[in-house]
């Protein structure tokens, strides 16, 4: 039998890819589809065919990136093609849909703590797409650029966003707790 | 309206909600640490979902690229190798955007308010998990009453009354299996139960994910036979339940996410006849590969603002703060457990060293006279004339490997019953009610050891 002679470093280059991109796909995957079982069936395709695309490594990495990014969202495109005849799947979930649904899962029970009541009604309190930038940097882990692919929109916008989302939550937060320390901050107050 | 944006420039936002807490306002770290520590669950749930794509890719990759003996994507544990040897070239490098985590440790005023709004919770779940499961707690170490662990069905008394009446009907998709109710992190020196709790509604056939790999669901059909006043309400699996086929509610620890225990929904037993199907995540963990696990203070340290993959040896940090507290207990239990271990080189095999000691040196009696107030672990070690019964043992290892700094918790419910050759059934009595140990290795998850002498040591492939 014939082996093929892989070596150590290429397959550090798999694991590398995948450490790098995964997190990223799995988000935007686990955002359209709002199934954590397509998700992960969806990931699984893209980096099986980037396995059996032999020259994948020989890709600059600009090319890798646009590569997984563009069969990734035809993986999820196809399924809901497929899945269009037996039900409607909302195409556009917006942030409703992963957060409601995660909501009803134990994962998210802690939330209900006391002590965060308070940050999850200043969080919820966010428009949708504060949500959802909350939720993909913390609840994810991603960056933005990382996440900028996963809403496609621009890296600064991105930034923007989320600065923006924080420095909201911090004012909704302080004022629904009146925590001490407000008249700290710099003295800039809108 | 022109926004200030001072306090996030905008090409350090991603190092600023990173954990570079001391060069924010008290206020907005704090804020940054509440919004890790409220999704972190969250983020837990997408790494294991990570894991799991990664344990299929490499599974299917052998049939795409056989490979050479030796190399790496093996498909046994391949995450955790994969994993290693990446960071083993590349110690210092950061992945941009895999699998990221909470910054460790927290500053330590920071640290100090996280706590204080933790154990403000922590009254409240007190008093949940004794309405809960109050006859477990109250009877798992019985001061004059002796029976063993699933206490309702048992009355007071001198003697030891096990219920010999059947509890269930189970039929196993493969092996023998335990059964487990309830684990318990919490010790007083008397009593094992659970801080911070947390319940969550479970649909049917709901999976939850599993807190080790590598694991494979094991399927048990169980049938109600003798419920009566007796039955705890709870879900019982050959291990962490993955899926119920009824509506459930789970019991969490909201500061570590592990799975406690499943209850039925309503609270009340089932009927005589009734059934329902379980799956379980049984661990695959062989001797080698649990052999390899560090001490959780031998881990290595990850670098501060560390944002590469997680290594196999990672400990959960709130793992391990549930998991390694204990009492005052007298400083000879520490002092033995050391000497019964010195000659064992790993964690795994210290553990061992410690199951084998309750194993051939005590025997099993559920006649025994531990005096009021007497520390539990003490008493079995020092005073009991090497006699008791499992609830003392699995108590005593787990407080002894927590000595030694091992992630240990006490599990309780049934073992695995008689095999009844014309049904195919196992056929479990009240009297099989049981209590075991488990340690947590990095990576792996919770993993049974059974120190009570007279009963079956835990099959492990080698």
């Amino acid at each position: 039998m014939q082996h093929k002679d892989r070596t150590l470093l290429e397959d550090a280059f798999y694991t590398d890819l995948y450490q790098r991109h995964a997190p990223g796909l799995f988000a935007y995957v686990y955002r359209q589809t709002a199934s954590r079982e397509d998700a992960e069936d969806i990931v699984l395709d893209v980096f099986l065919m980037v396995l059996q695309q032999q020259d994948f490594a020989t890709f600059d990495e600009q090319k890798q990136v646009a590569w997984l990014w563009t069969i990734t969202r035809h993986r999820v495109v196809d399924r809901f093609r497929r899945s269009a005849r037996q039900q409607h799947i909302p195409i556009d979930p917006l942030a409703e849909t992963l957060y409601e649904d995660d909501e009803l899962s134990p994962e998210r029970e802690h939330l209900k703590r006391e002590e965060y009541t308070q940050l999850h009604r200043a969080i919820k309190a966010l428009p949708g797409e504060q949500r959802e930038v909350l939720q993909l940097r913390f609840g994810f882990g991603l960056r933005c650029a990382e996440i900028a692919l996963v809403l496609d929109k621009s890296e600064g916008a991105v930034r923007m966003l989320l600065s923006r989302t924080i420095r909201t939550l911090r004012d909704l937060y302080a004022s629904a707790g009146e925590e001490g320390q407000t008249n700290q901050r710099k003295g800039e107050k809108r | 309206m022109k926004e200030p944006e001072q306090h996030f420039s905008s090409k350090s936002i991603d190092q600023q909600t990173e954990g570079v807490f001391s060069e924010l306002p008290t206020q907005d770290s704090g804020l940054i640490a509440d919004l890790y520590q409220t999704y972190t669950l969250s983020r837990e749930e997408h790494s294991r979902s990570l894991q799991r794509i990664w344990s299929r890719l490499a599974q299917a990759q052998e049939h795409y690229l056989p490979l050479q003996e030796g190399q790496q994507w093996t498909g046994s544990t391949p995450l955790s190798k994969g994993r290693k040897d990446v960071n083993a070239n590349r110690p210092d490098a950061p992945v941009p955007g895999s699998f990221q985590r909470a910054p460790q440790p927290l500053p330590r005023g920071l640290r100090r308010s996280l706590w204080s709004k933790l154990s403000a919770g922590v009254a409240v779940a007190v008093v949940l998990i004794i309405i809960l499961s109050w006859v477990l707690l109250t009877h798992a170490f019985p001061m004059q009453e002796h029976r063993t662990t699933s206490g309702a069905s048992l009355t007071l008394g001198g003697g030891p009354q096990l219920n010999n009446t059947i509890v269930f009907l189970v039929h196993n998709s493969e092996g023998v299996q335990y059964l487990a109710t309830i684990s318990f992190d919490t010790y007083d020196g008397h009593t094992w139960s659970n801080t911070a709790v947390s319940r969550s509604p479970l649909p049917a056939n709901k999976r939850l994910s599993s807190e080790g790999s590598p694991v494979h669901l094991v399927t048990q059909r169980i049938t109600l036979v003798n419920p009566a006043g007796e039955q705890q309400p709870y879900i019982v699996g050959a291990g962490q339940i993955a899926s119920v086929d009824l509506p459930t509610t789970a019991l969490i620890n909201k500061t570590t996410g592990s799975l406690i225990a499943v209850l039925l929904n309503n609270g009340q037993p089932l009927a005589a006849g009734e059934r329902y199907t379980v799956q379980s995540y049984v661990s695959l963990a062989d001797i080698t590969e649990l052999r390899a696990i560090p001490f959780p203070a031998d881990a290595p340290q990850l670098p501060q603002n560390y944002h590469g993959p997680l290594p196999s040896t990672y400990y959960n940090p709130a793992i391990l703060r549930a998991s390694l507290r204990l009492p005052k207990i007298d400083p000879r239990v520490k002092e033995l457990a050391q000497q019964l271990t010195a000659g064992a080189q790993t964690m795994y095999d210290k553990v061992v060293a410690l199951e084998n000691y309750f194993r051939t040196s005590f025997t099993y009696s559920t006649t025994i006279h531990p005096p009021p107030g007497a520390e539990a672990t003490a008493w079995l070690l020092f005073q009991s004339n090497h006699s008791a019964f499992c609830n003392y043992f699995a108590s005593a290892m787990a407080v002894m490997a927590r000595e030694l700094g091992m992630p240990a918790r006490v599990v309780i419910g049934y073992t695995a019953g008689a095999f009844d050759a014309k049904t195919h059934d196992w056929v479990v009595h009240g009297s099989d009610a049981h209590a075991w140990t488990q340690i947590y290795f990095a990576g792996y998850g919770w993993i049974n050891f059974e120190p009570s002498p007279s009963f079956s040591q835990f099959p492990r492939p080698l």
